[in-house]
């Protein structure tokens, strides 16, 4: 409080005060010929004063009232900036709820309205991502689903002939074609025999919109061959316009199965035994007469037997390290 | 002493409430005592004088008040308070004992 008082009360005359001291103390050293290290006033006034300011507020004072002052003097850069900061306000709500009613319904699959996504809730938390071992646990045991998928999508360099592109690649299980009925536009889409052994199949299924605009709709693709983060892969069909996957606002620029996942995600590093490894966004189709209540029990049980799972083989990999 | 010569952190504090001790001064006459009482080894900059003074001032160690000064110009004088007596006292304890500490150490 004595430091609050003291330094409001002399606010005003510190500036000056300073600068009279220090021009005395130059004067007084020059006249008696005492060589003064010359300092930098400036800097040496800023550092006398510095613990007097009102840091914060005095800043923030001077910062609004210099603020007020520009915008003042450039009305139209302030309505400019005003009516850019209303419309994205304002737009990025509306996209929001948009996403939030037509995710689901307008998927370009067959029966969206049979589609899961699958969620862990766990008191306030909630889980999207899993691992691949917990995958396999799922998909081998559920009852409920007729379809148990999963994908991820990473960025990757796709290279056609000489040229590499930043592209986005999404990595999803043999059945995901198969589960959403999507059939492909050109050639095939792969199934659960390309997506088994692990490293074994690099084939690629393309985006229509990557297949026309990169490779000018080449009706021969089939069986060319593109790079993907410098792995060859087979070009094995094409999907159909207007397909993009289950993540709205997501458009991948090809397909590829999971089994091949070292190659493209993860450094190179292998997620088909690492239970603590959860990448995977999981999405069911629910078998028809089954409700989403009793799906969601299922999956419960399932998860809890899963998770007990993801343990044991923790338990082994501590093991086999000592 | 050239420009290699640091003052260690806190002991320029130590010396200008030690000079104070003997009257009030202005920051002109501090520097020169401390330079005279040192056998002209310690060269107090401005630099660090007056930040040090304000902030002392600040802490309420020394108090400071316009004056004239021997040649007849306005100046501002410092004068040690009883806060900044019992300040001193400590810090020259912590300081005795660490320089012997320090001269342990190299002697020893």
């Amino acid at each position: 409080m004595r430091r609050f008082l003291l330094k409001l009360w002399r606010r005003r005359s510190l500036q000056a005060d300073i600068e009279t001291e220090l021009a005395f103390h130059r004067d007084m050293a020059k006249a008696q010929q005492n060589p003064v290290g010359l300092g930098n006033v400036t800097l040496i006034q800023e550092q006398a004063r510095d613990p007097w300011r009102f840091s914060f507020f005095e800043d923030f004072a001077r910062d609004l009232w210099y603020a007020a002052r520009r915008l003042r003097r450039a009305p139209v850069f302030t309505v400019t900036a005003l009516v850019s900061l209303a419309l994205g306000i304002g737009v990025n709500t509306a996209i929001f709820s948009l996403v939030d009613t037509v995710l689901v319904r307008s998927l370009p699959v067959d029966r969206p309205g049979e589609l899961e996504q699958v969620v862990v809730v766990d008191g306030t938390a909630e889980r999207s991502q899993f691992s691949y071992p917990v995958y396999r646990e799922l998909r081998a045991r559920t009852t409920v689903f007729s379809n148990l998928f999963a994908r991820t999508v990473t960025p990757a360099s796709v290279a056609v002939a000489n040229r590499a592109d930043r592209g986005l690649i999404e990595l999803v299980s043999g059945n995901y074609f198969q589960s959403l009925g999507v059939r492909p536009l050109l050639g095939r889409a792969f199934d659960d025999d390309d997506d088994r052994t692990p490293m074994s199949h690099a084939v690629v299924v393309l985006a229509f919109r990557y297949w026309k605009e990169r490779l000018a709709a080449d009706p021969a693709i089939a069986g060319k061959t593109i790079r993907i983060d410098n792995t060859p892969f087979t070009v094995i069909g094409v999907a159909p316009p207007g397909f993009f996957g289950v993540e709205v606002g997501t458009l991948p620029d090809a397909w590829v199965p999971l089994a091949i996942q070292p190659a493209v995600f993860g450094s190179g590093r292998s997620s088909f035994n690492e239970p603590g490894w959860s990448y995977l966004w999981l999405f069911g189709r629910r078998r028809e007469q089954v409700s989403s209540a009793l799906a969601q029990a299922n999956l419960a049980v399932l998860f809890q037997r899963s998770a007990n799972l993801s343990r044991r083989i923790s338990a082994l990999d501590a093991v086999s390290c000592i | 002493m050239g420009k290699s010569s640091v003052l260690l952190q806190g002991t320029l504090d130590l010396l200008i409430l030690h000079t104070l001790g003997r009257g009030p001064m202005h920051g002109y006459a501090i520097a020169q005592a401390i330079h005279l009482l040192s056998d002209e080894v310690l060269k107090v900059e401005e630099g660090s004088l007056y930040p040090a003074l304000y902030r002392l001032e600040l802490d309420g160690a020394i108090s400071a008040h316009w004056g004239t000064s021997e040649n007849n110009r306005k100046a501002k004088y410092y004068q040690i308070t009883k806060r900044g007596r019992s300040a001193f006292v400590d810090q020259q304890e912590t300081w005795s004992r660490l320089s012997a500490a320090v001269h342990r150490v190299l002697h020893g």
